[in-house]
This record gives structure tokens, sequence and C-alpha cells, in this order.
């Protein structure tokens, strides 16, 4: 390091300024710069952290000596103090140091042409614990949530850091998506309470029902209180993370359970003998529906009271298997009733499909028995970085998911479920719990109310085993719907050459606008994209222009509302899904940056030509307009093999997704569920959805939907109930489809115009 | 083509292309603010030693534009660094902790991201002691807060995140 040297041959007295430099055990540097400048010490961290605010934050002390200082210092630390607002927003714990700095700063302003030199002299080597607070966090924000917990148990003064309630925020968004996806209508009190005088409750709303609805969730004690009494990200992440542990095993065993009953023999089954159901039948969807009885099903379920301590070791019941801590039993049903309703449909209104399922709010939409529908999104897709062991758990999920299954278990006289558990268990020893989480998409906790007072609690989960399916799921958060879109537009509808340089061009036109945010094509970026912000107001400024310049005009209109998309979704997406975007991962470096580069530029210059030349005569323009449609074609060639297979893909289905529906505790109107009589609660156990590809292509989709019931107390004639329950099955199941196909066909009549258009 | 005359805190003088020295926006700034001068700027928060170093990271990259620079906040990956950059970091941690001190009064945001990168990568998936050890940081916890800290966090240590 220069800096001892510089400051051994610089004499000292020569400048206006000093800079102590000094570590831990220089305590009397400490002190004497202590008397010079009377320092703040920040978060009663180590004394070594202090001395170097002086680098950043100057004194703010009244002594002659540092006045001088500081006038000669005030054009540097002008430039200080906009550099550290530069550098993070949530410098919190220096609010205090910059408040001072600021009045100096008023103080000193008329003498901030004054330049000054000033000596470093450094006692000891720069330590990590000596960078400023704001840098230290900038660091940790690059941090998962794993290696910040880990930065938490090194010091007291990392831990403060590390807690740091922005960092955890980001943390909290990236990994469990929205905040308040919870629909305000968990329990009828509440709902009559607090609407009945919605304006004077207004603000608690939100939080308040969140808290019911969590309170209802009879979830141990102490994870609930964990939430109650802190609202700090760092406790609500970790509040998720325990929720999904907590009914994890319930959906792993829920999974299980619906796979075992999918693929029972089809003998098992019996069709339901109903008039009016042989009239809905859909001859066009292959419409099969049956029921099958399942005797001595063994399936989890949690404790009726849960545990006060998580690690109570009482053990309720001998069949307890699993360890103690989780407060889940296995319990045996003489008998489960099942009903299974079967239905083909066209892989390219899968995603639609599942959109409306795994959105709870859009299930009112189309489930018509459902009268309120409630819930909250435990997991969000989470596509981090890819980690080492990432392959190693992909191949766990598939012995899991696919081996397990096919396994004569049940012939070994020991129960399905218990195996399935020990398998876990055995392999949770050298891998973490959730070997399975790269399979896992979202997980969200429902409660329903199914006509009259009957309810329904579930914990649902969505699993799939292959890459290729993300894209079915991964667009399903609510507050991801543009993506969809984007998605869709970009992969499915416009042709290759306008897909790649879309894709590509999407990239560089953000970097563009930053990178040359003064100049002249930016702008007019700018200008287009406000006026074609959706589509009916696209199509009318295209029929607008066709009289004037048909050519030139509706290629215009199709770039600009390609901009759009991508300016609201596909942003999103490279935001929300890192490296998980497909581009990255298909066009080698050189062709992305190629590609990148290049379709923007004709994008923007062709827009500039445009703006420039919108008085000239058409010719001129036309040829313009051509020049830059081959330019793009041009650029655009190196991708194009690249993406060849993309739109197809779109379509197909490669492995099968489930979506798993498992009941869990749910306590209606407070906490006396079991003693209010009006209550009555369908249970239902592995249930769910399970799209397969029906043959090799994967454009068609098999949908078979199960629901399974265990027989109640309050039900009079579970076998009427069975039946009817499949009608409306089937009765909902067809709505979902067509709504599918409407919302499907919406999408696809407005691609093909914008694809006429572009021919 | 205008230069401009650096100082660095030991008094050392440096002349750069204009272009290059505003790749600083605390420089840019000061250029603003002083108007067309002949004297050297001083930075009296950068050694010269590192100063050369900021310049060499700065002349390479005007001379090597990355396309691919997404302006994107929450953009927390790590293995993105590109290989110059990366090998710009492979310093002793005095230096790379004074670049990012540097980076930072500079405001030069590029090789502020890399530089705290190159740190996080060097805390990442290590154990607390592991970073201790490799930041030479005191514990100053006692057994029992350690103990109790740990148990805190063990929610997060068995996901294997």
């Amino acid at each position: 390091m220069n800096m001892q040297n510089s400051s051994s041959d610089t004499p000292i007295i020569e400048k206006e300024m000093i800079l102590l430099y000094n570590n831990n055990d220089s305590d009397i540097k400490d002190k004497e710069v202590e008397e010079i400048f009377t320092f703040k010490h920040r978060n009663g961290g180590s004394s070594s952290r202090k001395n170097y605010q002086q680098h950043n934050y100057y004194p703010y002390g009244s002594n002659t000596k540092k006045q001088s200082l500081h006038n000669g210092k005030d054009s540097n630390s002008n430039h200080t103090h906009k550099k550290s607002n530069s550098v993070s927003s949530n410098n919190n714990s220096n609010n205090y140091d910059n408040h001072q700095q600021d009045k100096q700063n008023q103080q000193d302003q008329p003498r901030r042409n004054q330049i000054v030199s000033v000596t470093l002299l450094i006692d000891k080597q720069l330590n990590l614990i000596d960078l400023p607070y704001d840098i230290l966090l900038y660091i940790f924000k690059f941090l998962d949530s794993l290696s910040l917990v880990r930065v938490s148990q090194i010091s007291n003064f990392f831990q403060s850091i590390a807690s740091n309630h922005d960092l955890w925020k980001d943390l909290f968004y990236d990994k469990w998506g929205p905040m308040f996806p919870l629909v305000p209508v968990c329990t009828l009190k509440c709902c009559h309470y607090y609407f009945s005088s919605p304006y004077q409750n207004l603000e608690a709303i939100n939080q308040l029902f969140s808290n019911q609805f969590y309170k209802s969730l009879n979830i141990p004690r102490e994870m609930l209180l964990n939430h109650l009494e802190s609202y700090s990200f760092k406790q609500m992440f970790k509040f998720r993370s325990q929720l999904f542990d907590h009914y994890h095993p319930l959906l792993l065993n829920g999974l299980q359970l619906l796979k075992d009953t999918a693929s029972r023999n089809p003998s098992a089954w019996t069709k339901i003998d109903d008039p009016i159901l042989q009239t809905n039948i859909n001859k066009v969807t292959k419409s099969q529906i049956d029921k099958t009885i399942i005797n001595d099903q063994e399936v989890l379920q949690f404790r009726k009271t849960p545990p006060t301590s998580l690690a109570t070791h009482t053990t309720h019941n001998n069949n307890n298997i699993i360890n103690n801590n989780i407060p889940v039993i296995e319990k045996t049903l003489p008998k489960i009733h099942s009903i299974r309703v079967c239905k083909v449909i066209p892989t390219r209104i899968l995603k639609e499909l599942l959109t409306l399922i795994t959105d709870y709010e859009k299930i009112p939409l189309w489930d018509v028995t459902i009268r309120h529908c409630t819930g909250m999104i435990i997991k969000a897709p989470n596509n981090n970085n890819a980690t080492s062991n990432r392959s190693r758990q992909y191949s766990l999920v598939d012995q899991l998911g696919q081996q397990i299954p096919n396994e004569p278990i049940i012939n070994h006289g020991e129960p399905a479920i218990s195996h399935h558990l020990q398998h876990e268990d055995a392999f949770s020893t050298s891998l973490p719990i959730h070997m399975d989480k790269d399979s896992c998409k979202k997980v969200d906790l429902l409660h329903k109310q199914i006509i009259g007072n009957l309810y329904m609690s579930y914990v649902r989960m969505i699993f799939t085993q292959s890459k290729y399916n993300e894209k079915f799921v991964d667009v399903t958060i609510n507050n991801f719907k543009n993506i969809e879109d984007a998605n869709n537009i970009l992969n499915a509808k416009y042709p290759l050459s306008l897909l790649s340089n879309t894709t590509k061009g999407n990239i560089d036109i953000l970097n563009f606008n930053s990178k040359a945010g003064g100049s002249d094509y930016s702008s007019n970026l700018m200008n287009i994209s406000p006026s074609n912000n959706n589509n009916n107001n696209n199509s009318t400024t295209s029929s607008n222009n066709i009289s004037i310049e048909p050519d030139v005009c509706l290629y215009q209109c199709n770039k600009s509302n390609m901009y759009n998309s991508i300016k609201h979704g596909f942003m999103e997406i490279k935001r929300k899904r890192g490296d998980d975007d497909e581009y990255h991962t298909t066009s080698p470096p050189n062709g992305q940056n190629y590609n990148q580069h290049n379709p923007n530029y004709s994008f923007n210059n062709y827009n500039n030509n445009n703006n420039n030349n919108s008085n000239n005569n058409n010719s001129q323009q036309l040829n313009q307009n051509h020049r830059n449609l081959s330019q793009d074609k041009l650029f655009t060639q190196p991708t194009q093999t690249l993406l060849t297979n993309k739109p197809t893909e779109e379509y197909t289905l490669k492995k099968p997704i489930y979506v798993v529906q498992h009941a869990i505790p749910f306590s209606i109107g407070g906490n006396k569920s079991e003693e209010n009589p009006n209550n009555f609660i369908l249970e239902c156990f592995g249930s769910g959805f399970i799209f397969e590809p029906l043959n090799d292509s994967g454009k068609e989709t098999k949908l078979t939907y199960i629901l399974q019931l265990g027989k109640q107390d309050w039900m009079h004639d579970i076998y009427e109930l069975v039946d009817e329950m499949a009608i409306s099955r089937n009765t909902s199941i067809n709505s979902l489809i067509s709504h599918a196909y409407q919302i499907n066909k919406k999408k696809s009549i407005q691609y093909d115009l914008n694809l006429l258009i572009i021919y | 083509m205008t230069t401009v005359k650096l100082e660095s805190s030991d008094e050392k003088t440096y002349e750069v292309e204009k272009e290059i020295a505003c790749m600083s926006v605390t420089i840019k700034n000061m250029l603003e603010d002083i108007g067309e001068t002949d004297a050297a700027i001083p930075l009296p928060n950068v050694t010269s030693s590192i100063l050369e170093k900021v310049l060499e990271y700065c002349k390479h990259h005007h001379e090597h534009p990355s396309p691919q620079q997404d302006e994107k906040k929450d953009e927390k990956r790590l293995d993105d660094i590109p290989p110059y950059d990366r090998d710009f970091c492979k310093v002793d941690q005095p230096t790379l902790f004074e670049l990012i001190l540097a980076a930072n009064y500079l405001d030069i945001k590029p090789l502020l991201d890399v530089t705290c990168k190159t740190v996080a990568n060097m805390i990442r998936g290590k154990t607390p002691e592991e970073i201790r050890k490799i930041f030479n940081i005191k514990n100053d916890f006692t057994p029992e807060e350690e103990e109790q800290i740990r148990k805190e966090n063990e929610w997060c240590e068995d996901k294997g995140n």
C-alpha cells in the first residue's frame, strides 16, 4: 500500500486536514481523534469503525481548528454527500450524520470552491469492518437469505446491519411475492363486523384480516406469535418459510394420494349414473366422470389441537411416524370417496386454465359452487440462481415423484405414506428437507365457502418436474399477469424474425434509454409508447394512419406495440426470472450481444427517420422503411436458428403438472368451529388437478380432476353427496375450460390481427 | 480531445481524457461546478495507487464498453462478473476495500458493483466462523447470545436455500 508511504513523506502540518485511519487496538490515536473531532459512535459498534467516518462524513463539533478544516473541505463534502445518496437509498443509520453534514454544507456554501488536499494517515490496513454502513449494506444486497442470516451471526455490529429492513424487504418480495395477497373475507364474523362500516375501519382492514386469517389457520402458537409480534421483513420472511415448512409434509402426502388414486385400476372406477350428468357430458372434451371408494386409506392430518410448543415430544398416536416437531399425525380413514373427472383439452389453453385455477381470486369465476374464496400465497415461484446441488435435487424429485408410486410398496404390507416419508427422512439427513423445491412452483392457502355454510380449507401446491413446464406455471401469480401477455406475444404469436428482434431489442431499449438519456432517439421512443398503451388505442392509431401511409404506420404501430408489451411485461420477467430467462441460456454470448444491439438500433433509427420525415413524401419513407425491415431481418438471423423451436414448445406439455389440494384445519368465526354446528367442513385429501400430456407430441393434455373425501359427521348420505359433487365438479370444470378457451381466443384474435398487419 | 488533471491525496497528478474521468459522477459534477480549468482536480480521498487502478478500470471500460449493462436495481446475480473485472478484483483485501471506497467516493457505479459483488462472493456460502476468519472480525457475542442467535436463525439454516 502506497498510502503508508505517502503519509510518511508528506509533512502533516502542511495539510489543512488530516484524516486518520486506524484500527482496533490503537487506543491512543482513538483518543486523539476524539479530542480533535467529537465523534459520534454509530450503533454502539466497536471503536475501530467510527474513525472511518471522517472519510465520508465530516465531524461536526465547533472548535476553531475544526471549523477551518470544514471550510476547506466543503467542495468535497458536497460531493461526498451526493455520492452517499447515490449508493443506496437506505442509509438509515447515517441519517443523523447526513443531517449534520447538510447543515455544514449550508454553512460552507459560500466557500465551496476552495480545494484542499488531504493526507490519509493509515495506521493499519483497511478491514471490512471499516467500511461505512451504507457500503456494507450495498454489499449485503447481493447476498441471499442464508448468507445474510450467517452474516448476522458474526458479531453484534454485523447483526445490526444484516437485520436491515430494506435488505429483507427485497428478499421477501423476491421470494414470497406480493405482500398482501389476502382477500379480506376470511371469516363471516369479521366480514360482518368490518364491512358494516368499512370507512371507519378502512386503514386497519388489511392488517386485521391477515391476522384473523393467520389466527384461523390453527398453526402452532410460536409461529403465530412470531408473526404477530413483529412486523419486520426478516420476521415475515421467517414466518412464510415456517408456514411453508409447516404444510410441506401434508402436501407431499397429498401428492402421493393423488397419484395413487389416479393410477388405480380402471375397473375400480364406476360410472356415475345420473340423467342430468349424461346430458352435460361434452363429446369434444371426451369427458369421463366416475367415482370409486378407497378402503382404509391412510392420510396425514394435522393434530386436532396443535401442540403449544413446536418442541413438545408428546406422541398422540403410535402411528406418529413423523418427526415430533411437525404437528401432523397419520390417520386411517376407513373409506375415502373419490370422484374423478377426466377431460381432454388442447395444450394451448393450458396456461389460461392454470391461471384460472391458481389465482384464487378467479376461482369463483368458474367454480359454480363457490361463493367466497380467500387465500394467501405462501410461496411464489422461486427462480433464484442455480445452486450447486440443483441437479441433484432434480434427480431426487424424479425418484420421489415417479419411482415410488411404481414400487409395489403396498404389497409389503407397509403403508404407502410411511414408506414415502421414510424415504424422505432417509434423504433429509444428507439433503435439505426441500429437496423438491425446484419442482414445487407455488403454494397457497385457500379457504372456500361452498354454497351455504359448507366450507373447504386446503393448502395447495403445484408440482411439476420439467423446466419446460415452467412457462405454464410461472405466470400464474396475481400481479405478474402482464408477463404472461408479453410472453405470449413474444413466444407464440409473432413470426420468428420479429420475435427474436423484439426479445433481443428490449434489453437494448432499456439500455439505450439509460445510457443515452439525452439523445433524441430515446425521447422519440418515449413519445410513441404512451399513445399505444392498450390494444384499442393501438388499433385506432393504426387505422387512422393507414389512410396516410399504410405501410410505414402499421409497421410503426406494431413496433411500438411490442415495445409496450416489452416495456410493461418483459422487463418484469427479466427482473423476476433472473437467470432463468430462456434467451440467456439458448443464445451464445456473442450472438446475444450482436442481436441486442442491432435491432434496436434500426428500431430507433427508424423512428427517428419517421419523425423527421413525417411531412415528406411517401415513397421516401417507404424506402426507408423497407431498408429498415431488411436491416431487421439481417440482424435477426443468428437468433432465428437458435429460437426455431420456441413457438411449438409453447404449446407442448412434457411432464405432468400436479395441482395438489389437501385439507388443513381452519377455524371459522374465531376459534369455535367445533362448537358451531352451522358450519360444515368438507375435507379433501390428496385432491386436485393432474395435467398430463396425452400423447408424445404433448399438444393435447389430459385433465384429471380428483376429489377425495372422507365421511364426516354431518353427512347424511355420502353417496348422494358424492354424486352431486361429481355433477357440480363436472359443470365447474366445463365452465373452467370454456373460460380458458375464451381468454385464449381473445388473445389469439388479437395476435392474428397483428400478424395480418405485419404481413 | 480534452483532458483533465486529477491529483491524488499524495499529490501525484494524472492527466486523463475527460470522458474517462467523467465516468466518475463525482468528477463530472466537480467539472460542471468548476468549469474549464487547467488546475488539477484534487481527490483527497484517493491515494495514487488506488487512483491508478481506478483509472485503469475506467480506461478499459471506456475502450471496451459492455453492451449488456442492465441497470437493474435488484440484480442479485453474483456470477455475472465479466472476466476482466474479475481479474481486476483479484487484489488483497485492503486494496479491494480501498477500491470500494474510491468507487463510492468517485461515484463509479459499475466499479462499485463489481467490487461489492466480489466481497459478497467472499461471504456467500460461508459459515459465520469462516467469515470471521476471512475478514479478521472479532466475535463479540457472549456464548449465550451466540446460541440464541443461532437458534433464532435455525429456520434458514436447514433449508439449504
